[in-house]
């Protein structure tokens, strides 16, 4: 067989706007999920009461179920839940989000645990406002020992998004194969996705490397 | 307060600290039972005892943190358990310095010990380092003032943990085992900042495993184990104690 450089030529522009779709949805998904996931995770620190019962069912509910399941559910659920029209894009996004939150809580109350519980203390011993503590103490530090683990989820994030092809997201994956189908050249569409998947994600994967050798520098352990 | 004329005898008059059955529980375990106990201005009182004994739980009541689950506190004339605004007026009066000295790892020794007064007492940054400044010198680190806490010796983090603490200008100073997590040859040091804060006039309770410390820097000291003040004597008289047989092992084991 013979590698049709044309047909990727000839569809390339529609592959650099799929391209901008997962982009485009991956960012939103993760600028709502660590809105989420920023909610869930102090109502799991609060340790009891409503709020923590109810960041608890969030996390372990949309950590559970399968990102596929969650799509479809959200695709052809919600809107006769809500009596509404949701286009595929939204409930793509919907999805991702509310996978994000669930994931990034946890990541984030980990950083938040990880601060050393003396260096709290000492601030309290210091009569410091509880503001103060989180913003100077608890956070930079926190931020700094979550990064590696929110790097690895982004990537994460970024690959979940070939799942909404399963409801005809015009992002990569979706693309690739329906240019397949039309034209019969498979081969070099899921060949150049592939290609493409791995120029987005791949750097992520460095960084995250980068940041937990860094991390590990610095804690010393 | 009266206390004046009910104890005529007693070398330090006015109750700084008083204790009225206090007690805390962790689950099941009794860490301080039924504790009541006065500590007066300017006195230098150590506690000694097996670990596990409340010792620690002890100083972390008198600094709120941890609460109480009967009895009651009262730090110059401010009663615990009580509102958070309360919690941070004792917390301004009593300073805390700990075993693992606890210093921001991410701030530089200035930061450390500028942090609290600018944020807790309003103080402004040109006042707070200047503060800094005089309480590093004091505790003898003044030059190392732009590193960072990884970079000295815990000798030294735990000289600028009291120097922390002092920022805030507090009446009183809790030390948990302030040595304790030292190699021998720092303790010295440490022990040395202490000694002079005392002279000082500073009231102090300091837990310690010291007992060279405890007998000459101390005024009264306190055997603490199974959550109670076993023995609460003057310093000059509490080696020579024979009554407590849990006092006497103790003093065996660790002499």
């Amino acid at each position: 067989m013979r590698f049709e450089w044309d047909q990727l030529i000839r569809y390339g522009p529609d592959l650099l706007q799929a391209f901008g779709v997962t982009i485009i949805i991956s960012a939103i998904s993760l600028v709502i999920g660590i809105a989420l996931g920023l909610i869930a995770c102090l109502g799991k620190l609060t340790q009891r009461g409503i709020a923590f019962r109810l960041s608890n069912a969030f996390i372990d509910f949309f950590r559970t179920i399968p990102e596929v399941v969650l799509i479809f559910w959200v695709y052809s659920c919600l809107p006769l839940l809500l009596s509404v029209r949701i286009s595929s894009e939204a409930c793509g996004v919907i999805a991702l989000s509310l996978f994000s939150g669930a994931y990034l809580a946890e990541i984030f109350r980990a950083g938040v645990l990880a601060v050393p519980r003396g260096q709290v203390d000492a601030a309290y011993a210091l009569a410091i406002p509880r503001l103060h503590i989180w913003r100077k103490i608890i956070i930079p530090p926190a931020v700094r020992r979550m990064m590696p683990a929110f790097v690895n989820f982004l990537t994460e994030l970024l690959k979940a998004t070939s799942l909404l092809s399963a409801i005809s997201v015009g992002e990569m994956a979706y693309t690739a194969s329906v240019l397949g189908a039309k034209t019969l050249s498979y081969f070099e569409f899921l060949s150049a996705i592939a290609v493409l998947y791995f120029v987005l994600i791949f750097p992520f994967s460095l960084l995250a490397r980068r940041s937990e050798k860094k991390l590990l520098q610095r804690t010393g352990h | 307060m009266s206390s004046v004329d009910q104890n005529p005898d007693q070398e330090f008059a006015d109750a700084f600290i008083t204790c009225d059955s206090v007690s805390k529980k962790f689950g099941e375990f009794t860490a301080l039972d039924d504790i009541s106990v006065e500590i007066a201005s300017e006195e230098i009182v150590c506690i000694v005892g097996p670990s596990g004994g409340g010792k620690s739980t002890f100083l972390r009541v008198l600094n709120a943190l941890e609460s109480i689950d009967h009895g009651q506190i009262v730090i110059d004339g401010i009663r615990l358990p009580g509102s958070r605004e309360a919690v941070e007026n004792v917390r301004r009066e009593v300073g805390m310095v700990f075993q693992q000295f606890n210093l921001f790892d991410h701030m530089s020794i200035r930061e450390n010990v500028t942090f609290a007064p600018r944020m807790s007492r309003g103080m402004s940054t040109e006042e707070a380092n200047e503060l800094a400044e005089n309480l590093l010198r004091r505790v003898g680190i003044v030059e190392q003032i732009e590193k960072f806490p990884s970079h000295l010796s815990g000798g030294q983090q735990q000289r600028v943990a009291i120097a922390r603490a002092l920022a805030m200008q507090p009446k009183a100073m809790l030390f948990d085992e302030p040595t304790s997590a030292l190699d021998p040859e720092m303790v010295a040091e440490v022990l040395d900042v202490m000694r002079e804060l005392a002279k000082s006039g500073m009231t102090m309770i300091i837990v310690t495993h010291e007992m060279g410390f405890a007998k000459e820097a101390a005024n009264r000291i306190m055997f603490m184990s199974q959550g109670r003040i076993q023995v609460d004597v003057g310093a000059e008289v509490f080696f020579s104690q024979t009554e407590n047989s849990e006092l006497q092992r103790f003093l065996m084991n660790i002499l």
